[in-house]
């Protein structure tokens, strides 16, 4: 699997993880992460991966027949408590940041 | 004037709309072309995995540019995760590597010649002989690192090709076929179960057993292949 490491958090990585946060209860598949972050496929999947490896996040498939609901199952992610702390430290110290930047201006 | 401008907007606009009406008409297969391409392109411990997920997603999207655009995004993620993969270099990718270095050498060595051509090595400057002989250091370095990429492709095809064709020898014996078309059957069957229930297929269901047994042999070569792939990457500093 991927290595586990810290994930570097890019701008696109700071959305996705506020996409989760904004929905705390709530398990988000690929495609609802896409359109509440608005962050492109080619980027969100390795970054899910990533996260997901890193332990922040956890998956699962969708508990459905694919037969049944006449489409494939989706695979729902959602914040491990891990994930939840450093994204909130990372999206508080971006706002800290950017407080500190709009103060200076 | 005037006439052939319009002439050509009213043409030019219904070219546009018949490529957007094409466009929105192959959308769907297109997408689907270009997940499976980009399924393909990852190590095989993931194919199953992104294919189902992925496939979930396309689902989620109308059909049309926005759904291209993300099966697009999907190709670019299977070499972004393939990269991930700590130790993992896609065969593809290994052969990209050699083609890219081969560029480099071939650059260099145009680069040597203009050298060479400024006059006999005997005549350049002891600066300039120096600078050469890096260079031809460098390109020779070059050369090797690429020529032992490719040996060890092809050294693992190879070893691949045989052992796949001992697998199908063992998997015919298995399963008790008496020749390899009968084994194709079976090898068909299994692909449509895949399929998610095309009923069309479900007359195969006779076959279920020979299939998971065909299945769990394809698993174990499938274990085999990503054992064969896991080599070490090559650095930039030459070594392996």
């Amino acid at each position: 699997m991927i290595g586990r490491k810290e994930p570097r958090l890019t701008h696109a990585s700071l959305k996705v993880l506020r996409a989760f946060l904004d929905s705390p209860s709530v398990k988000l598949s690929g495609a609802d992460i896409h359109k509440q972050s608005g962050v492109f496929t080619g980027t969100l999947y390795p970054l899910l991966l990533r996260f997901d490896s890193a332990g922040w996040l956890t998956s699962e498939w969708e508990n459905v027949d694919p037969k049944e609901v006449g489409r494939p199952r989706k695979r729902f992610y959602c914040l491990t408590p891990t994930g939840r702390a450093h994204a909130s430290a990372a999206l508080a110290s971006v706002s800290s940041r950017l407080g500190e930047a709009v103060s200076w201006t | 004037m005037d006439v052939i401008w319009w002439v050509t907007a009213v043409v030019g606009a219904i070219a546009v709309n018949l490529i957007a009406s094409e466009l929105f008409a192959w959308g769907p297969r297109l997408s689907e072309w270009l997940m499976r391409c980009a399924v393909r392109r990852l190590a095989p411990e993931m194919q199953d995995r992104m294919r189902e997920e992925w496939a979930g997603h396309l689902q989620t999207i109308p059909p049309g540019l926005w759904r291209i655009v993300a099966a697009a995004g999907f190709y670019l993620a299977a070499r972004r995760i393939n990269v991930a993969l700590r130790g993992r270099r896609h065969p593809l990718d290994e052969v990209e590597l050699a083609v890219f270095e081969i560029g480099i050498a071939l650059a260099r060595f145009e680069e040597l010649n203009k050298i060479d051509r400024s006059g006999s090595v005997d005549r350049l400057a002891p600066e300039r002989e120096a600078e050469l002989n890096a260079k031809l250091d460098e390109m020779i370095g070059l050369m090797e690192r690429m020529s032992a990429a490719t040996e060890r492709q092809e050294k693992a095809a190879w070893e691949y090709r045989t052992r796949c064709e001992r697998d199908i020898e063992r998997m015919r014996v298995e399963l008790g076929l008496p020749d390899l078309e009968d084994l194709q059957a079976v090898a068909v069957a299994l692909l449509a179960r895949r399929k998610a229930g095309n009923p069309f297929f479900m007359e195969f269901d006779w076959r279920v057993d020979q299939c998971k047994r065909l299945e769990a042999l394809a698993n174990a070569n499938a274990a085999r292949q990503r054992a064969l792939w896991k080599e070490p990457e090559l650095t930039a500093d030459g070594g392996a």
